[in-house]
């Protein structure tokens, strides 16, 4: 057990535990969602071929199938069990973690900064529902040390990605996506130098630190309105020996001078926005973006244009069921039209799919 | 700042009892698969070590060869679990047209 890093370390016992319960999202998600998307196509689809059907025209059908509700009860239940497992360990491992961040954090040697707001309005649905069903959500927090809600997100985070075809086999506290979208950065601006880099909604941090590592020279800012997760973003980096300043604020009014960032970033934030703050997100980011400056953002990729109705059905369970308020909203936005309202030009404008592991994420934004 | 609100618990059958059994199932098979990677570390630690701790068995990170089969061996065993409920309410489906 290392004793000076923090780290995710499951005993034996918590490691099958997790391992098991990726297993069994792996099988929920792999086997039984395939063959109840391929029944959904055959017998409700395929019994209407004179119609041009949308989701909701078959959502009701769906929901008779016993297969439908077979796979309801796993996908949940597995959810359950994934925040059960991780907590185990969150929970055994929490006084030594927490010694382990405060002593990062108050180090003579502290490299980078944080600025809490305690008093921050956090805005819905954040401070609404339990995102992703995670027990307490990401805002709860027991006392002013507590870092639970931050680390069981990142203990669950690969596993779920891992189940959902979404990662690429990376666990806890891998940078691995902060990667991708750093290299995505490099390969659409080949000649683009940032200097001053902010990732907004950078929850734990695990992400935000791989652009430090890719832009080395670069000043990093991660922004969240979570405390107890934009806290352990700078313990993170602090634990990783890296300089970043971390903020805790809402992402549609985050404080910063107008145009003091050459690229702003976000990773899987605008699925859990809802319509009414993206726009403003938007503004946000063109205010604060430098002439020249990127704004470059990495999704989930269930945009219906590139999603059979079967999976639209499946996904939309999710908004319903698995404490993901916005992802259909998401989905459905039009985000070229959103980002040429808010004020980029239009020809500036991008939105793509780029391959990740076995999956891909949807890549858009704009060059101011 | 309250706390986000807890959603009430879903069950998805017309009658709720199948959820509860088929939680009950999902649970008893990952305590099965629990304990039968901590027999399988003992056999390494016995192979290898000639002896057992708690301690031993706790610390023992599997390479991987032995994480490879033992996710194999995780999904066989939801498979022999689960599998039979997939293809019933699959065909259940088909014969109910």
């Amino acid at each position: 057990m290392t004793e000076t890093k923090l780290a995710f370390e499951p005993n034996a016992n918590e490691r099958a535990r997790q391992g098991f319960v990726g297993a069994l999202k792996g099988y929920t998600n792999m086997i039984v969602q395939s063959e109840l998307e391929a029944q959904i196509d055959q017998d409700i689809i395929g019994t209407q071929p004179d119609k041009t059907l949308t989701r909701p025209d078959i959502e009701d059908d769906c929901k008779n199938l016993p297969l439908y509700a077979f796979w309801s009860n796993l996908t949940y239940h597995s959810q359950d069990m994934l925040f059960d497992s991780v907590a185990e360990t969150v929970a055994r491992t929490k006084p030594q973690q927490e010694k382990i961040a405060k002593a990062l954090q108050s180090s003579d040697t502290v490299r980078g900064s944080l600025e809490l707001d305690p008093d921050l309005n956090v805005s819905p649905p954040i401070s609404l529902v339990e995102i992703h069903r995670q027990p307490g959500g990401y805002v709860t927090k027991h006392d002013e040390t507590d870092l639970s809600a931050a680390r069981v997100y990142s203990g669950t985070i690969e596993i779920y990605r891992n189940a959902k075809a979404m990662g690429d086999g990376s666990l806890a506290g891998s940078d691995a996506i902060g990667q991708f979208t750093a290299a995505t950065v490099k390969s659409y601006f080949p000649d683009f130098l940032p200097d001053r880099i902010l990732d907004l909604g950078c929850g734990t941090g695990e992400q935000t630190v791989a652009f430090k590592r890719a832009f080395p020279s670069a000043e990093v800012h991660g922004l969240d309105a979570a405390g107890p997760l934009v806290r352990y973003a700078h313990a993170w980096s602090e634990n990783e020996q890296l300089e970043l300043h971390f903020r805790q604020a809402n992402a549609q009014s985050t404080g910063y001078e107008s145009e003091s960032f050459d690229l702003i970033v976000s990773h899987i934030l605008f699925h859990e926005t809802s319509r009414q703050i993206m726009p403003k997100i938007f503004k946000e980011a063109l205010r604060l973006l430098k002439p020249g400056g990127v704004f470059l953002n990495l999704d989930v990729p269930y945009q219906p244009a590139v999603t059979p109705l079967p999976r639209q059905v499946t996904n939309n369970w999710q908004v319903i069921n698995n404490g993901e308020p916005f992802w259909t909203g998401f989905s459905e936005s039009n985000l070229p039209k959103l980002l040429a309202k808010a004020g980029f030009e239009t020809e500036k404008i991008f939105h793509n799919y780029e391959p990740f592991g076995d999956g891909k994420y949807l890549v858009f934004g704009a060059q101011k | 700042m309250s706390d986000p609100k807890r959603l009430p618990k879903q069950y998805y059958f017309d009658d709720g009892i199948i959820d509860v059994m088929l939680n009950a199932m999902t649970n008893i098979t990952a305590e099965l698969s629990i304990t039968r990677e901590r027999l399988d570390t003992i056999e390494h630690l016995l192979e290898t070590d000639g002896s057992v701790s708690r301690e031993s068995i706790d610390a023992f990170t599997p390479g991987p060869e032995t994480e490879k089969a033992r996710m194999q061996a995780r999904l066989a065993l939801i498979q022999a679990a689960l599998d039979p409920f997939r293809t019933y309410f699959a065909e259940h489906a088909k014969k109910a047209d």
